[in-house]
């Protein structure tokens, strides 16, 4: 260029572009693409109802789900008094739904939230480690991947017995094996990176790499992977408390609801098919907002999508 | 490739070892004495047990040595035939299994078929016809698929076809060979309702393998020099874009064997998924821990073969 005096809005006359450059925003297109489509917007609406719903639920609901018990009316149709009607013992199907949906979310975030962080300190442990302890970490990870994920939770929440604090424990463990497994490759694809090279070159430790390069490279599958796990969370522990494995009695669950009114299927089928409906509506919802989460994250798909 | 299936296997073999290791420690250590309960529902509730009988029968299963000796000689009789006896059924655990697991590899076979066959099907259907009403219908299934607890879609059809229709019973099992019209009305709702989520999983997976493929050079190079739409789909896009699909072949087993818990149960079926169920509930760990073994032995086992598979139709993997 010979005359290196020209300014920015003189260079940007000479090339004939008169669109002020933008500030390009990462952000900004991962937000843009994903409410770009109808699938995860309908995904995103599902689980923020849903979240309505588990936060202002007890003033939401009608009835208490556990001690109105309408003895008078049990397994009523569904009226204006009783909009999802009643079940064996009286109590009102909305009110349960209602409550329900607050152990079900209660469950899908603390499992997830557990998992994910021992799974993400594991994988990186395996990812920066050579030998022995990154053998022990990633077979027992396929030995653990090896277990369908319903059997494993069922195995350690029948051998632990029910309530809410074992069938934490009996799906954490199923969860924590594919998050490790994802974590520990991603973990080491990034470490074939220049930039990782350079960090390593300019005297950072393997602390400092492990959390200021690699973990930050591997955010955007960790997170899919939790929305995601959230959701399949939900549908195992309905697996589980309708095998009749899981929350105690009268704590309403989703799972047990189905189950309880399996029994008055040909008579009351709303029973059975309001809290499965339930189930999977939120299941829909994450799994939607996974998808287009993922689709949103990914580099290969920019410009694509 | 030797190379690749001597280590694939002998990988397997190690995941084997320690599976046998979870289920053994994950069934001692977990609390819940499975003696103690047997011993409560002999005499009565009300009545305490004696520990001299305890100590009896915690002989008689083994259950007085170490840890380790105990492992070792689970494996021991394992491998000369011996799984031990159901406490509470009181017979070998061998002939209860070898009796139910006729019924699961039925029901999961047939499940496989139906999931790989047409979730494959739609999978291409829609990647050739992409955004058609025929793709966004399919993908719009599918996505329900994968999201649908099978126990309601089971419900669901009970009420449907069984209660409200009457074309098929809604629960049991009769062998093919001794009602076979009875027994493909018995077992259409369960295959069904297992294979739903590997069906609906590989729809999603065959679409956006297939879309992938057929956006590459090769394809469109296909099509340059002339090529019959129905030579480039079969011959550059299916054989290229169902690499992937193989792959996720163990997790439809997998899954397979995870929802005969529920659908046997649902459905009663005499399958080793119901039998574990209610082994779980009953605590009667010598089932638990044989039958658990056996699906992941299996699982483990179809984990090779699509390894080894998968080694075979994309040569890049065997150098990992």
């Amino acid at each position: 260029m010979a005359d290196s005096s020209k300014s920015g809005a003189q260079l940007n006359d000479a090339i004939g572009l008169d669109v002020p450059l933008k500030k390009y925003s990462e952000f900004r297109r991962t937000v843009s693409v994903f409410f770009g489509r109808p699938l995860p917007v309908v995904g995103l609406v599902i689980i923020t109802i849903f979240i309505i719903i588990t936060i202002f639920g007890p003033w939401m609901a009608p009835y208490d789900p556990i001690i109105d018990m309408d003895v008078m009316n049990s397994l009523a149709h569904p009226s204006s008094e009783h909009l999802l009607g009643t079940d064996e013992l009286g109590r009102d199907t909305l009110s349960r739904l209602i409550y329900g949906a607050r152990t079900s979310l209660f469950i899908g975030i603390v499992v997830i939230g557990v998992s994910t962080a021992i799974g993400v300190f594991l994988g990186l442990v395996a990812a920066n480690s050579t030998g022995a302890l990154h053998h022990i970490i990633m077979r027992i990870t396929d030995g653990l991947m090896a277990f369908p994920a319903i059997i494993l939770a069922l195995l350690i929440a029948g051998l632990l017995g029910g309530g809410l604090q074992n069938i934490i424990i009996a799906l954490t463990v199923g969860m924590v094996a594919p998050v490790v497994r994802i974590t520990c490759g991603m973990a080491l694809s990034v470490k074939e990176n220049e930039y990782v090279t350079a960090a390593r070159a300019m005297g950072a430790g393997n602390l400092n790499i492990m959390l200021s390069e690699i973990l930050p490279n591997c955010f955007a599958p960790i997170l899919v992977m939790m929305t995601m796990g959230i959701g399949s969370t939900i549908l195992a522990e309905a697996g589980l408390s309708f095998l009749g494995v899981g929350i105690t009695p009268p704590t309403p669950v989703w799972g047990r609801m189905v189950n309880d009114g399996y029994k008055y299927l040909l008579t009351n089928p709303e029973l059975s098919f309001a809290p499965g409906l339930a189930v999977m509506l939120v299941v829909f919802g994450f799994n939607m907002m996974g998808d287009g989460l993922r689709d949103a994250l990914d580099p290969r798909l920019r410009g694509v999508v | 490739m030797t190379g690749y299936m001597i280590r694939r296997v002998f990988m397997g073999l190690i995941v084997i070892i320690i599976v046998t290791i979870l289920v053994f420690l994950l069934i001692r250590l977990l609390p819940g004495d499975p003696l103690l309960m047997y011993l409560t529902q002999q005499q009565f509730r009300d009545t305490l047990y004696d520990p001299a009988q305890l100590a009896q029968l915690q002989a008689r299963f083994g259950l007085d040595k170490p840890l380790p000796m105990q492992y070792i000689s689970w494996i021991a009789d394992m491998f000369r035939g011996d799984f031990g006896e159901s406490i509470s059924l009181q017979e070998p655990v061998s002939k209860l299994i070898l009796d139910r697991m006729p019924v699961t590899l039925h029901l999961s076979i047939i499940g496989a078929i139906f999931a790989t066959v047409f979730g494959i099907g739609f999978g291409i259907i829609c990647a050739l016809r992409r955004a058609t009403w025929l793709d966004t219908v399919l993908t719009f299934m599918a996505n329900i698929g994968i999201t649908i607890p099978s126990f309601w879609a089971a419900i669901l059809l009970i009420y449907l076809f069984g209660l409200k229709l009457g074309w098929v019973p809604i629960g049991g099992y009769t062998s093919p060979f001794d009602d076979l019209w009875l027994n493909t009305r018995q077992i259409v709702l369960p295959v069904f309702c297992l294979s739903l989520f590997g069906l609906a999983a590989n729809t999603r997976l065959t679409r956006s393998c297939m879309l992938e493929v057929i956006a590459q050079d090769y394809v469109r190079t296909a099509w340059a020099k002339g090529l019959k739409e129905r030579v480039i789909v079969l011959r550059h896009i299916i054989k290229n874009g169902l690499i992937p699909i193989v792959a996720n072949m163990a997790f439809l087993v997998a899954g397979l064997f995870g929802g005969s818990v529920i659908i046997e149960t649902l459905f009663n079926i005499r399958g080793v998924g119901r039998l574990l169920t209610t082994a779980i509930l009953g605590q009667d760990y010598m089932i638990v821990q044989t039958s658990t073994l056996l699906f992941v032995v299996l699982i483990t086992f179809s984990n090779i073969a699509v390894d080894i598979s998968y080694g075979w139709l994309d040569p890049r993997i065997r150098y990992d």
